[in-house]
């Protein structure tokens, strides 16, 4: 997810003795390289409704990956089989405007 | 993106200011400035071949709630979401899979945010560099924000560069918990174009 909302950027590595990015070579530039040319494939949509899918694998919208269905949307306290490793107090979860 | 596109959300990177790099003062979250706006794709770094590049990368996304991704995540996925979801029907094995995450505390918080896997994880990983592991952005080499509420506010595998740990000349980013971390590329091979990214567990692709 990271990389595809935009983590990503271009790094170059010039070598001066290089026979076409070098110094006087046809491809430099003002910065001893050519023009990088990355490729992306994106979806773009005017609404987020018109996704073919909105919901993570709980079916949340929001929030994604942190409720369990009928748990904190409740208001009730996180309570886990086994061991509890927190007590955790009700969250209130934000809801994506219509 | 495309000038003909309407805005939309992204995260992104961006050349911080530093005492010798300056640019338009464009003021950023933590009281850091950038050189410029943040640009899609950018800032791409231009390195010579066998002359490092040194980073210090600070992870300036939104906390708590505001840091959570703006698209659907399948929290399915190991290493995304909550801790437990790993195991879930093994309790032995899940405590395993816990101690796993270096936990800064047993508990450091007593919300439910304490025990996730956040979306604001975030480190760089330059994709075909001849790079040390220290500092290969492998997807246990990610961190927090500074002033995340989390138990785990880095990766098992987060190393600094040793020389910029005590340094007076660079930021000393070797705590778990101040949001920056550092990078070290050796660019020992020959001139190409790759890419740097995000590589954080479970919320990387």
């Amino acid at each position: 997810m990271n990389v595809y909302v935009g983590e990503a950027a271009g790094y170059v590595i010039t070598d001066p003795s290089d026979p076409l990015f070098g110094p006087g070579a046809p491809y430099e530039t003002s910065l001893g390289l050519g023009i990088p040319l990355i490729i992306q494939d994106r979806t773009f949509v005017p609404q987020d409704a018109q996704l073919y899918n909105q919901y993570d694998a709980n079916g949340n919208v929001l929030s994604y990956g942190r409720t369990r269905p009928g748990m904190l949307l409740a208001g009730a306290a996180m309570a886990t089989s086994g061991t509890t490793m927190c007590t955790c107090p009700p969250r209130t979860l934000a809801t994506r405007a219509a | 993106m495309h000038s003909d596109l309407p805005p939309t959300t992204l995260r992104g990177y961006v050349q911080l200011e530093t005492s010798v790099v300056t640019g338009s003062h464009y003021a950023l979250p933590g009281g850091k400035f950038g050189v410029d706006a943040p640009h899609f794709l950018g800032p791409t770094i231009v390195a010579q071949k066998d002359r490092p590049v040194r980073i210090t990368f600070y992870n300036l996304l939104p906390t708590g709630a505001a840091g959570d991704l703006f698209l659907p995540v399948d929290s399915t996925i190991m290493g995304s979401g909550e801790a437990n979801h790993m195991h879930p029907y093994d309790q032995r094995r899940r405590l395993v899979a816990m101690s796993w995450m270096k936990p800064a505390t047993r508990c450091a918080t007593s919300t439910e945010d304490g025990r996730l896997l956040q979306d604001n994880r975030a480190t760089l990983h330059l994709h075909g560099g001849n790079v040390p592991w220290i500092s290969d952005g492998t997807p246990h080499q990610w961190i927090t924000p500074a002033g995340e509420a989390t138990a785990w506010p880095q990766g098992v595998s987060v190393q600094s560069v040793p020389d910029m740990v005590n340094n007076p000349a660079v930021p000393d980013c070797s705590a778990p918990n101040d949001g920056c971390q550092t990078f070290f590329y050796t660019n020992q091979q020959s001139a190409r174009l790759m890419f740097y990214h995000d590589h954080s567990w479970g919320i990387t692709a």
